[in-house]
């Protein structure tokens, strides 16, 4: 500032403090004769002078001592930790603030985490005040909403007050601002914001500080809103916070105004509209990184919000949408009927553009069905706006993600690479290696039922079978480093890992467990998974840990403890890259650790993505993985330090003509790699069915046609909708469809997995698996996707519940969590208990799947994986039985109360439970069927229909005259 | 009440204003110890659920460190002058060095910003710091009077007598430093 200006203002400003203050304005306009910015600068002094009575009022020796008698609770008061303050554990604390400290404490009633504030004990003072805030707080715990976080109680324990709330995991929107997102994440976010809008308004609880603070984004990218209704309790609370002098520093921070609606400032009565205009605040400002309204004073952005209308967000932002734009002007504006009247209006509209992001998502990945060649991949990388929605990667502003994508995906080499397949058969092909020359690959294919190693020449067409005297499985072959050696996985009656040499001789094994075979660079050593995990989407549980195998005479040291699969030795022999399932439920990450064992080093973890199935490029420079980070599942990389196991650069996308790929392996030269590329699909089929003869009758039909992959379909007990799991990239959610497969609604649509959905008898709910909570859970809404809610509450990150089915009569629900559990449906969680049911042999898990139609007996599997088999629980007995001879999976009973249908292999089988005789119904050719139903009036088998098909590509950079 | 830390601080304050920075150090310590048992009585104080007297407290504080009777300063305006600056350096300091809460520790939980104190807010100690020196290149006086008060703790009598001004004005300046730092932060 001027030092003349300044004083011209100054003076300005004694001179207005003599004049009566309504008169102040026009004495301001006046004096200052047309100096516009003089007298603004009057009026925000004057203004300011009114609102900072309590800014600066005590000394700063007083705050700061202040800071120090609040930290020191932190070191001088442990005695809370471990102790019980009503049914809470207090185990460690979270923060501590003015007016009490928050706890991270278990719940031992209710078996679960919480956020447990502890207030000072100055809050209990006064009768009326414990008594208004008490209730509001009830009222507010009434909302209960799984994007809002939950306040579970609030009480007094022997003079202690404290109020218990869920206990979430996260970052807030602040906190992310300058992170990337993705328009379909903030678009799903906001859709989620809108829920639990609708949800609060509809009880008449308004939020009123809707802000990025108060918007937490939990590590799967799940939404959840803090402190709703906490602006109305802390009026409530305003007097004991003046009465400890906390205004001091209160008037430093007073709000963020760039949030407040324009009723809000003119201190007009305020509704639920208030936090409509708020949420678009927030959305505008995480489309553009930009707030729409904030200027450089209070006074300027009051003024902003009550008169400005701010730019596009595409004009910030080209990435965004126009019907974006359109939304935004829709929300801000301030005529009379403008805006959006409800919060549900705005989610409806903002669903329509997250509908057209999936669709175009879906299209420009649909890869190989429009692949033609280098055209086709140029096409679809350039123009680059138009490439950057295609891959569902809109970016915000503020983010080094855009540009960096922009810039850089062309760069990778393998954009110049033809491209072709070396495989295509019907079936599987998985798990190739390339010899180090690049001329040869071997890969696991499928042999009827089982998988053998066979070998095939770069541009041959016959492949030759290497296994074929093992009728058991023989998978993951990887070639040495001199290309003269296969070691492999076999299942055969001696398990564990093979070697032959590259024309299929000298088999012998030299470790009797162990998968996913990674050489030494010297070829003398093998690193192998103690468990073999394939699948990133499957959580499983299993033997932790790494192991090196001497080839020559099998000696074996453990190299690390942890969990890991998929181990890949580097090229220089200084660390094996290996992925994991993180503690987070849905999340694959990847570490490194050196070759000696030692700690390991993350490459890449990341929010709402998995990263899985790393290796290493020739040179050891990159290490590439599959990544879900796009929305499918494909090849990214990263530049890694070898030595150290440090990442050296943000990652960045391989492009591939697929939309799923995994299994790739690179020539020693590194201008060859080879990959797998998966397309599951599986739609509803049906077939009529005729219940006496039980065959069935004519040929299937499709009953729902599409991309996703439809599974454990259930028709309606009033036989109108099927419910079902669909999962679509890699979003899992429950969805219904009318029986012609004509029209479709979601339950739920968002983020977290969901699965294993089953009607209640009438038909009015649905219970299913959900991580929507942090742990795996059984939860169960409404059919129209509305009221839903957390059923179990086992908290537990190690294992599932899941597989709930309604008893006939409504009145229990049977999951699983490890093993069947039965729970009753006309008492609350807390007052649960919960009974195990029994397992024979001990060691047994039953999955249990649907409940016999006079109620007394549970069918489902007993045993794990390939050794699982039909059995049934009865209710009277508390017993097993085991059905039939044949391997099955996922059976139901028929509606005569006698026969179960299940699904074994490529077929669909019948067997009566009296007798034990076996149908087989269907057989399928081109599909795997599974989980059958009959319908209840006995006319319909229906199940899902799989087609799952991978095979092999070769990217080569050395046709292209590259180098 | 001892007169050891008072005397101690008044010499070292006397080396600091000569220009030894060593000094500074050996004040530091002596502050935070004297911070700490603010702090620590008005834990006491608060559990008990007596009424808060901090602005006592520190008023006390204040007296127990500087004792301008003793002090061998060319005068007491002077004296204060110094000390108020020394006390905004250490505790512009202690703001910025407070330990933030950890990343990790971002655990939210409703309710919490109902009773909301001071909590990781000494940040805006030094954004008002930083306003300050911004407002003494072009109003000197405003900024001192800032000083001051709110660092030094003294009196709007005391800072007439410093500056030499009429009451009125410095309470007039007082409130216009005020108006304009509200500003500055509000708009950070």
């Amino acid at each position: 500032m001027d030092p003349k200006r300044w004083k011209q203002i100054d003076s300005l400003v004694d001179q207005a403090l003599e004049v009566p203050e309504p008169e102040q304005a026009a004495f301001v306009a006046e004096k200052a004769n047309g100096d516009a910015d003089l007298e603004r600068a009057v009026l925000e002094l004057l203004a300011a002078q009114g609102q900072s009575n309590e800014f600066l009022q005590h000394s700063a020796m007083r705050i700061v001592a202040q800071a120090i008698a609040i930290d020191q609770p932190q070191v001088k008061a442990p005695s809370l930790i471990g102790q019980k303050v009503a049914t809470y554990r207090i185990e460690k604390l979270l923060g501590a603030g003015g007016m009490g400290q928050v706890y991270l404490a278990f719940d031992e009633k209710l078996r679960r985490n919480v956020a447990l504030k502890i207030l000072p004990a100055e809050y209990g003072k006064n009768d009326e005040r414990v008594r208004r805030f008490e209730l509001e707080a009830r009222a507010i715990s009434k909302i209960n909403h799984p994007n809002i976080v939950t306040i579970y109680d609030v009480g007094n324990a022997e003079g202690i007050y404290y109020i218990a709330t869920e206990f979430v995991e996260g970052k807030t929107l602040r906190d992310l601002s300058a992170g990337r997102f993705k328009l379909r994440n903030v678009m799903a976010n906001s859709i989620q914001i809108c829920d639990a809008l609708s949800a609060a308004h509809a009880q008449g609880i308004i939020h009123r500080d809707i802000k990025p603070e108060n918007v937490m984004i939990r590590e799967d990218g799940y939404a959840k809103i803090l402190d709703f209704g906490v602006a109305k309790l802390s009026d409530v609370g305003s007097e004991t916070m003046s009465q400890i002098g906390a205004n001091t520093v209160k008037g430093m921070m007073i709000g963020t105004p760039a949030y407040m609606s324009p009723a809000q400032i003119s201190g007009d009565q305020i509704d639920h509209r208030t936090d409509i205009w708020s949420c678009g605040v927030v959305l505008y400002e995480f489309l553009t990184g930009k707030n729409p309204f904030k200027g450089s004073s209070r006074q300027a952005t009051f003024e902003a919000i009550l008169s400005k209308n701010p730019p596009p967000p595409s004009s910030i932002n080209p990435e965004v949408p126009s019907e974006v734009d359109a939304i935004l002007e829709k929300l801000f504006s301030r005529d009379n009927g403008g805006g959006y009247a409800t919060a549900n209006d705005l989610r409806a509209d903002l669903k329509v553009i997250k509908r057209e992001l999936d669709s175009s998502t879906s299209m420009g990945l649909s890869g190989e069905s429009s692949w033609t060649g280098r055209a086709g991949l140029r096409n679809r990388r350039l123009p680059l706006v138009a490439a950057t929605v295609f891959l569902g990667l809109a970016i915000v502003a503020a983010s080094a993600w855009a540009i960096f994508f922009s810039n850089r995906s062309t760069d990778t080499e393998w954009a110049r690479a033809t491209s072709v397949p070396l495989t295509d058969s019907q079936g599987i092909e998985f798990f190739p290696s390339l010899s180090p020359d690049g001329k040869s690959f071997v890969f696991a294919g499928q042999t009827g039922d089982s998988f053998d190693i066979y070998a095939q020449r770069v541009g041959g067409k016959t492949a030759r079978n290497l296994t074929p005297d093992s009728p058991a499985a023989d998978t993951q072959p990887a070639y040495s480093p001199d290309g003269e050696l296969i070691a492999f996985r076999s299942e055969r009656e001696e398990k564990g890992i093979y070697i032959m040499t590259e024309g299929g001789e000298n088999v012998r094994r030299i470790a009797d467990f162990g998968f996913h075979p990674s050489w030494s660079p010297d070829g003398k050593e093998i690193v192998v998974s103690a468990f073999g995990r394939d699948q990133p989407n499957v959580r499983s549980l299993g033997d932790n840990g790494l192991w090196i195998v001497n080839v020559e005479n099998g000696t074996k040291r453990e190299v690390s403890k942890v969990e890991a699969s998929f181990p890949a030795w580097s090229p220089n022999n200084k660390r094996i890259a290996y992925w994991y399932q993180s503690s987070s439920i849905s999340k694959r990450e990847i570490a490194t650790i050196p070759v000696d064992g030692g700690e390991p080093v993350i490459v890449a973890k990341d929010f709402a993505t998995s990263n899985w199935n790393p290796v290493w490029s020739p040179d050891g420079r990159h290490l590439y993985f599959v990544s879900s980070r796009t929305g499918s599942l494909n090849f990214w990389r990263v530049q890694i330090d070898e030595i150290t196991g440090g990442v050296l650069s943000e990652p960045e996308p391989v492009v591939t003509p697929s939309k799923f790929s995994r299994h790739m392996s690179f020539s020693r030269d590194g201008k060859r790699m080879i990959y797998v590329q998966t397309s599951d699909q599986a739609n509803i089929q049906g077939v009529e069915f005729n219940s006496k003869t039980l065959k069935t009758v004519g040929e299937p039909f499709w009953i729902t046609q599409g991309e996703r992959e439809i599974t454990r379909p259930e028709l309606s007990p009033d036989g109108t909708r099927f419910v079902m799991r669909a999962v679509k990239i890699t979003q899992d959610d429950i969805v219904t469809v009318s029986r012609d497969g004509r029209e479709w609604r979601d339950i739920t649509d968002d983020a977290p997995f969901d699965r294993y959905v089953r009607w209640s008898p009438d038909g009015k709910q649905v219970a299913f698996y959900s991580d929507r909570g942090g742990t795996g859970e059984i939860w169960a809404a409404n059919a129209d996707g509305t009221n839903l809610r957390q059923m179990t509450f086992q908290n537990s990150q190690e294992t599932a519940s899941g597989f709930p089915i309604w008893s006939p009569d409504g009145k229990s629900l049977v999951y699983t969590n490890l093993t069947a559990h039965l729970m009753d449906l006309s008492k609350d969680w807390k007052d649960q208990k919960i009974t195990r049911l029994p397992t024979t042999p001990p060691s047994d898990r039953f999955v249990g799947w649907d409940w016999s139609p006079d109620g007394k007996r549970i069918v489902g599997t007993l045993g794990e994986g390939s050794a699982s088999s039909v059995a049934y629980y009865s209710m009277e007995t508390g017993t097993y039985r085991k059905i039939g001879k044949l391997r099955g999976i996922i059976p139901s009973w028929l509606p005569d109360n006698r026969h179960i249908a299940y699904a074994a292999g490529n077929k669909i089988m019948i067997v009566d439970s009296e007798t034990g005789l076996t149908n087989e119904v269907l057989s399928s050719m081109t599909v795997r069927p599974r989980s059958p139903f009959v319908s209840r009036d006995g006319k319909l088998l229906y199940y899902a229909a799989h087609s799952y098909e991978s095979n092999i590509w070769l990217l080569d950079l050395t046709t292209t005259g590259g180098e | 009440m001892s007169d050891e830390p008072q005397q101690e601080v008044t010499e070292l304050l006397q080396k600091w204003s000569a220009g030894d920075e060593d000094a500074l150090e050996k004040l530091t310590p002596i502050i935070h110890a004297e911070l700490h048992k603010i702090a620590h009585r008005y834990m006491n104080r608060e559990r008990d659920g007596h009424t808060l007297q901090t602005t006592a407290l520190v008023n006390e504080a204040y007296m127990r460190l500087i004792d301008w009777k003793s002090a061998k300063f060319e005068n007491r305006a002077h004296f204060f002058g110094v000390s108020a600056q020394l006390m905004r350096r250490i505790l512009v300091d202690f703001a910025r060095k407070r330990p933030k809460v950890d990343d990790k520790q971002v655990f939210h939980v409703s309710l919490d910003e109902a009773f909301e104190v001071t909590s990781g807010k000494d940040a805006d100690l030094v954004a008002l710091d930083e306003a300050l020196t911004e407002l003494a290149r072009f109003d000197e006086r405003k900024a001192t009077v800032v000083e001051l008060k709110f660092f030094g703790g003294l009196s709007v009598e005391e800072i007439s007598e410093v500056l030499k001004v009429a009451p009125i004005t410095v309470m007039r300046e007082w409130q216009k430093a005020k108006a304009w730092l509200y500003l500055q932060l509000s708009a950070q």
